[in-house]
């Protein structure tokens, strides 16, 4: 399989634009990055801007969904029933703090590492403090 | 004279300590020279570089000390430009690992 896509589901659009420009910096071009995020000019997510967002993601790889907030996460699952077979069986809707987990984990995407190792480094963000100890 | 009543056997000793690599590990305080210190994208640069090394890495700053393999860890320590840091490599490939990174931190741009 190929590098891992990552879709970022927030309520704002310009969160998502903005973590994806600060992933992209550390991860590099290797790493496709995707928003779904927004209502037009509203804040909130939909469902399927979603799946148009995975649609977008490349044929081989691991879909990785990053969400910021509680009702976000219900439109991933709703994406993921929405979803092709094809597409949703290399999807995955990942447990993690936004910024930290989507910095983490594109960069360990970034080394051609499994998607179990990418989706690994998102969730144990939650246990690297921010300050070090 | 004096005699002792029983000297230790220090081989044993020497042998157990040798074992535990205490003696192999590399330990390096070096000064980042790099522009932007260590953060986003030379941290990200440094982070993969540290990936590609069986040997285990540390990192650190002051009395902190974290796994140079993880971004989230090396971002932690927030290390700016100027400021001495302490690299611990122990592994088969330390050498190569030391000579890798180390070349990294003494870059001025990455």
């Amino acid at each position: 399989m190929g590098n891992a896509s990552f879709v970022i589901v927030s309520h704002s659009k310009k969160l998502a634009d903005g973590l994806i420009q600060l992933a992209s910096q550390m991860a590099g071009p290797s790493v496709h990055m995707v928003p779904a995020a927004g209502l037009g000019d509203e804040l909130g997510t939909s469902a399927t801007d979603i799946v148009s967002a995975m649609e977008t993601c490349p044929e081989d790889g691991a879909i990785l969904l990053f969400f910021d907030l509680g009702s976000a996460y219900m439109n991933c699952q709703m994406a993921l029933e929405l979803s092709p077979p094809a597409i949703r069986d290399r999807s995955w809707i990942v447990d993690s703090p936004l910024v930290e987990g989507v910095i983490a984990s594109s960069v360990v995407a970034s080394m051609g590492l499994s998607q179990e190792e990418v989706i690994a480094a998102a969730e144990e963000a939650y246990h690297i403090r921010k300050v070090a100890e | 004279m004096v005699t002792h009543a029983k000297s230790p056997d220090l081989t044993k000793t020497w042998a157990f300590l040798t074992k535990r690599q205490v003696f192999d590990l590399i330990r390096k305080n070096l000064v980042v020279n790099l522009e932007q210190g260590l953060h986003a994208r030379p941290a990200s640069v440094f982070v993969r570089a540290a990936n590609a090394f069986q040997s285990e890495i540390r990192i650190g700053k002051g009395d902190k000390l974290t796994n140079a393999k993880s971004i989230l860890g090396v971002l932690s320590l927030a290390i700016a430009k100027g400021q001495e840091m302490i690299l611990e490599i122990d592994g088969p490939d330390e050498e190569e690992a030391a000579s890798s990174l180390e070349q990294i931190i003494l870059s001025k741009e990455v």
